[in-house]
């Protein structure tokens, strides 16, 4: 019970922390955000590592990585 | 292997042969509209793995593995009259593993069939933007072999972008149509019937087309949506249900059972349906000028009960603006699945059956660095050769599984 209030909470205040600074930011204002490193995906070099844990752990995907296609059963 | 290494060489010196022939694109919007090669990709990796717990011997033995993996991208894209964008791509993947506890599926050989595999997975895909209304609008084939295993894939996406490219929702939808010959342990194929009059096929090449059939169908869907939250931080929210369908059971693992009587051994069972959803969140900080906080966390649950938590976390740090060092580390966690026990503690009454340890209860921590090259005259001076990433992570598991990766990603522009 009280993990489950304590989780309630810790999202209401991410929530609360995060929606109201949505502000929208202007293409000249978006150096930060447009860094390579900032994409908001795996890297592309982490393709077959991706793979492998896919194949080596029971969880798979909400990671943009492989979620069919291919055995994967050695 | 020296083969696909050298083959793998001449295609990349073909793509930067290409690209030095590319000639300077003129001013005119005739020209602009033309199809050129945007981008191209190589990932190439090589795997190794070891543990004691393979499920090809009923939880008890070697998983010494080591994988070479290689996959090629290509893609073209050309503007139409009203400005959209469209894009075509080609992926070519090749991997080729050695595996020990594959090779026991048939202990009487010296080296098996099942030592050594390949698999080939070439894909496509097709995409218009509209840059005026943010709208993009794909879809994708793709295919997959290996020697008792064939994938046929396809899929369609739609992407919106708005609040001045501040927002998007990313929706994806994708099949794969699956079939795996029925490869069984040499010690449990049935014996010589009507149907098999020579006994049941071993899976060798002469006798791969006796072998039955049995179809792995899944069904994804992945729901995305990114929001650009201020200057230096963004995040984004996927959600991606998943239903897989069909022979999920791999027929050449061995099961045994707390009984010494003949029927002590069984290929593993397991439920013909999984529905999975995973929930991920990722959020990208950057702290000062130099330094960005990557963050990924997944809540996984599925109907077979497992329950799972990754958490990874990674930090790139500029050295120049050309060269960064990113340290990262991965936690994940699951419960394990009711359906697994180790060797020789199944009851011949459970239903369902596995001692295969990736479905055990189970946590591992990985850990390691990317470093990233990406000079402004291209590397070595090659202007095409636009990046060039080097990555290593070292993974521990609880079940006394260890494995190193070590990847290489070229990408030329």
């Amino acid at each position: 019970m009280k993990k489950n209030m304590f989780k309630t909470l810790l999202i209401i205040a991410i929530a609360s922390i995060l929606l109201p600074s949505c502000t929208s930011i202007k293409e000249y204002q978006k150096m930060y955000v447009n860094d390579s490193e900032m994409e908001l995906a795996a890297r592309k070099a982490q393709k077959f590592e991706q793979s492998f844990q896919l194949y080596r752990e029971g969880a798979s995907g909400g990671n943009g990585g492989k979620t069919g296609g291919g055995c994967g059963c050695n | 292997m020296k083969k696909i290494s050298l083959s793998f060489l001449a295609v990349l010196f073909s793509i930067i042969q290409g690209f030095s022939q590319t000639e300077e694109p003129t001013t005119t919007s005739y020209e602009d509209r033309k199809l050129k090669i945007e981008e191209v990709n190589l990932v190439t990796s090589y795997y190794h793995q070891d543990g004691n717990n393979s499920a090809v011997t009923g939880g008890v033995g070697t998983e010494l593995l080591t994988d070479f993996s290689n996959s090629l991208d290509l893609k073209l894209s050309k503007k139409d009259k009203i400005g959209r964008k469209h894009s075509f791509g080609f992926e070519m993947g090749f991997d080729t593993y050695t595996s020990a506890s594959s090779d026991n599926i048939d202990p009487t050989t010296i080296t098996s069939q099942s030592y050594v595999d390949q698999r080939y997975y070439p894909s496509v895909f097709y995409s218009v933007n509209n840059p005026k209304t943010g709208n993009t609008i794909g879809g994708n084939l793709s295919y997959s072999q290996e020697w008792d295993y064939k994938s046929y894939g396809g899929g369609l996406n739609f992407t919106k972008a708005f609040n001045e490219n501040n927002t998007e929702i990313a929706v994806k939808a994708n099949a794969f149509f699956d079939k795996w010959w029925m490869i069984l342990p040499d010690e449990l194929r049935p014996e010589p019937s009507d149907l098999y009059p020579n006994g049941y096929p071993s899976g060798s090449r002469r006798t791969f087309s006796q072998l039955p059939v049995n179809p792995r169908n899944s069904f994804n869907l992945s729901i995305a949506l990114s929001q650009i939250v201020n200057e230096r931080l963004q995040v984004s929210l996927i959600v991606e249900p998943n239903l897989q369908k069909g022979q999920l059971a791999t027929p050449y693992q061995r099961v045994y059972f707390n009984t010494t009587t003949e029927d002590s051994v069984r290929v593993e069972k397991l439920p013909t349906q999984r529905w999975k959803l995973p929930i991920g969140v990722r959020a990208n900080y950057f702290f000062g000028d130099n330094v960005i906080g990557r963050a990924f966390y997944r809540f996984y649950i599925d109907e077979w009960g497992l329950k799972a938590h990754t958490l990874e976390l990674e930090a790139p740090i500029k050295i120049n603006p050309f060269l960064s060092i990113a340290p990262s580390y991965r936690y994940y966690r699951q419960n394990g699945v009711s359906y697994f026990a180790p060797k020789s503690q199944h009851k011949l009454t459970n239903e369902f059956y596995t001692s295969d340890y990736d479905l055990s209860k189970l946590q591992s921590h990985s850990f390691g660095a990317n470093i990233r090259w990406k000079p402004l005259n291209g590397v070595l001076g090659m202007k095409h050769f636009s990046k060039i990433e080097l990555r290593y992570q070292h993974y521990q598991r609880s079940t006394a599984l260890s494995a190193n990766i070590v990847s290489l990603y070229l990408q030329f522009q």
